[in-house]
């Protein structure tokens, strides 16, 4: 039977979770807290659960600390609208979005084996966006480029919206847009930055970023999986069908 | 859509060198595989001429050994130099050979050389190099090596730092095959070997590749740890780990025991050395072998509380449920490609998905309201709107005005404004109406008529000698009845109503 200063204790390494950049090594009391997760059962048990009932689930406890993911129905789970202070995003913007967070995890881990390797990965603005573009290219040549139809625009293939949009657009003061591809991955690096998954390296290339352990957990232990596991769902109402590897 | 395939059992990193298939592999394959690791360094060289610039003048392998060099000198069990600190390194070894060039040339070619070593150009891959086997009597086929030289880690700390692989520290120890912890012992009983002969020159020759070898072990150990402590519940549990950790503790002892006497000995014989040079030879010996003490002092030290915690750990996966082990979804063959041509509206449901999991846990802002009420009830501070403190704010520079509007299009606004207003008044509204053309090329007019109806309207204060500003408002003046502009084009809020200023 846990003890209030056990549940204490588990509340505290939740805490210490919500602060993704800061690592154990800094803080002997984060440390010790994660040795005890992963050596004492019950304890590990108890901040389990701990993390349930407050809208948490524990990835992942290491030396870069407490991995946590946020269900979508709980009040840690990012939402775009309120990072952007609006009431509502549109579908397509939210679509861009999330592509961006997409295009960066498989520009850096093509392969599900590297995944696997604790290689730090070097990944820029540009680079993302080329290989964006590039893919979405290819898509065109396969799929050809007859237009969609104007009265459902909801109905209008992923692909197309990411090459409707510029890669690059300048106000005239010289700023960049954030509607464009490069402005709105910017704006994604820095979330990752804040989240404590990629560290900013050099002002190249529109931004050069490497990539650190928690990113790769992040992706391995929760993002992959459950993104695979939609399209699933998604994909049976598109055709029928569960899909097949091929697109929809 | 493929499912996953499973996952399977990541065991114990092979040592480089030491693993069985090593053991099996002929001499010849050896030797043929310690020469295609330098290859990433003829690479460099060879497509010199293809880079833009004149690099002749640079020699880049120099500058990649050098990189090797420096990165294994800094590396320790929990830290190592950063990628900024090696390219500013070789940026200065670079410029002792070429005086005066540009600076930033030279940080290109510092950082080229690192992130050719990183293989960058295949996303930090390794390279797979082919070689042929023809040491036996049978049908020789093409094998495949792979061959890295430096990777980045994060440590422990969260800095991230650069790491030269078993392989690169190979190239550094004579480009030979070995397995480490053997070739450390075999080293170290030979240089005890030869300082008891009184042969300083080959002792310290091998002082230094004792020194690379304690690097080599060091790393070896604490990739298996970092592996182990990452990715406990992949770890094959078949005692490997505890073999290993038992072993390295073994070697360890070994170690430091014989290096503790070879140093006793070497400070010994540099006392009654009889010449300058070989004391200088003698104390870069004892040098080398303190440095492999010290390293070998601080990874006994880090083994200790890693060895208590991962076989905790293993006893507790020894009690609880199996884990099912199945890699990762590919995500560009698997999701991003998919997702890609689905209808928009469907792809953004997964895109939510995978964004409120890839970026995880946002901490909710909370609104403090005693300190909303605070600054609520704060009386407002007097602001001194003393005219002239503040810079006057150009938003658009006259070069730039002048550029957009010339002479001709002020004339037409001046006579499109006229004429609209030669009858009565007119409303701004149907005046931008009136100056649009189908191409679009009335735009430009209609822009300027709204500005010249502004400035009509509510004039900043301006000083003439700052320019012509005041273009084609001298007959015109306009005010606000509170009716809008109607609703198209680029322009909102109130219309205006024009007229001649003689007519008012």
């Amino acid at each position: 039977m846990p003890s209030n200063a056990d549940a204490a204790e588990a509340a505290r390494l939740l805490r210490y979770g919500l602060q993704p950049r800061l690592v154990p090594a800094n803080d002997d009391q984060y440390t010790e807290l994660v040795r005890r997760y992963r050596v004492d059962t019950d304890f590990r048990t108890l901040v389990e659960h701990v993390a349930i009932g407050l809208g948490l689930e524990v990835m992942d406890a290491g030396q870069f600390g407490v991995v946590l993911g946020a269900p979508r129905d709980g009040p840690f789970a990012y939402r775009l609208a309120e990072h952007r202070r609006r009431t509502n995003v549109g579908y397509e913007e939210r679509l861009l979005h999330g592509l961006c967070f997409l295009a960066v995890a498989v520009r850096c881990f093509p392969q599900p084996a590297m995944l696997e390797e604790i290689e730090v990965r070097r990944v820029s603005v540009a680079a993302v966006d080329d290989f964006m573009r590039a893919v979405c290219e290819e898509l065109r040549r396969r799929h050809g480029n007859a237009d969609p139809r104007d009265d459902q625009p909801e109905l209008e293939q992923a692909w197309r919206i990411w090459l409707r949009r510029n890669a690059v657009r300048q106000t005239p003061d010289g700023r960049r847009t954030p509607s464009s591809t490069r402005g709105m991955l910017s704006q994604v690096f820095e979330l990752l930055d804040e989240q404590g998954m990629v560290q900013r390296r050099s002002d190249e290339e529109g931004g050069v970023y490497v990539t650190r352990t928690r990113f790769r957990l992040q992706v391995r232990e929760l993002a992959a999986t459950e993104g695979f596991q939609m399209l699933r769902e998604v994909a049976v109402g598109v055709d029928g069908t569960p899909s097949d590897g091929t697109g929809a | 859509m493929a499912s996953p395939a499973p996952r399977s059992p990541v065991g114990m990193e092979p040592s480089a060198g030491s693993d069985e298939r090593a053991a099996t592999e002929s001499p010849f394959a050896r030797r043929l595989k310690a020469l295609l690791r330098t290859v990433p360094f003829h690479e460099l060289e060879a497509t010199k001429p293809y880079r833009s610039g004149d690099w002749d003048a640079y020699d880049l392998r120099a500058l990649a050994l050098l990189a090797v060099d420096t990165v294994v000198d800094h590396m320790e069990i929990d830290r190592g130099i950063g990628f900024h600190a090696i390219v500013a390194v070789l940026e200065d070894a670079a410029s002792r050979v070429v005086a005066g060039r540009d600076a930033d040339e030279l940080r290109t070619v510092a950082t080229t050389v690192v992130e050719h070593l990183l293989n960058e150009d295949a996303g930090r891959s390794a390279r797979p190099l082919r070689y042929v086997d023809l040491s036996g009597e049978g049908q020789a086929v093409w094998q495949r090596s792979d061959v890295r030289i430096l990777v980045e880690h994060e440590e422990r700390d969260g800095s991230i730092s650069l790491r030269a692989t078993p392989e690169a520290i190979n190239v550094l120890v004579g480009a030979i095959d070995v397995d480490v912890a053997s070739q450390q012992e075999a080293d170290e009983v030979l240089l005890e070997v030869q300082l008891r002969r009184g042969r300083v020159q080959s002792a310290e020759q091998l002082a230094q590749r004792a020194r690379l070898l304690s690097v080599q072990y060091t790393e070896r150990l604490r990739r298996q740890l970092d592996m182990a402590q990452q990715d406990l519940e992949r770890i094959d549990w078949d005692g490997a780990l505890e073999r290993e950790l038992d072993e390295a503790y073994r070697h360890l002892d070994d170690c430091m025991a014989r290096e503790q006497r070879i140093l006793a000995y070497a400070w010994r014989m540099q006392e009654a050395a009889d010449t300058t040079e070989q004391r200088e030879i003698l104390a870069a010996t004892a040098m080398a072998v303190d440095e492999c003490l010290g390293r070998h002092l601080r990874l006994h030290r880090e083994l200790m509380p890693a060895r208590r915690s991962l076989l905790a750990e293993q006893e507790r996966q020894r009690l609880s449920a199996p884990v099912s082990l199945t890699l990762p979804p590919a995500l560009l063959s698997e999701i991003l490609d998919p997702l890609l041509c689905l209808p928009a509206l469907m792809a953004a449901k997964v895109s939510d998905v995978f964004t409120t999991a890839v970026v995880g846990p946002i901490t909710p802002r909370l609104l403090q309201l005693d300190a909303l009420v605070a600054a609520l009830l704060q009386p407002r501070v007097a602001r001194d709107m003393t005219p002239g403190d503040a810079e006057p704010r150009v938003l658009v520079d006259q070069a730039t005005l002048d550029q957009i509007f010339d002479d001709e299009s002020r004339r037409r606004v001046h006579d499109v404004l006229l004429r609209a207003t030669a009858s009565g008044p007119a409303r701004l509204g149907d005046v931008v109406d009136a100056s649009r053309t189908p191409d679009g090329s009335g735009m430009l007019i209609a822009d300027l008529c709204v500005l010249t109806s502004l400035w009509a309207y509510a004039a900043e204060t301006y000083d003439s000698a700052d320019g012509d500003v005041d273009l084609a408002t001298a007959g015109i003046t306009a005010e606000c009845d509170g009716r809008p502009l109607p609703d198209h084009g680029p322009y909102r809020g109130d219309d205006l109503v024009l007229r001649r200023a003689e007519a008012t």
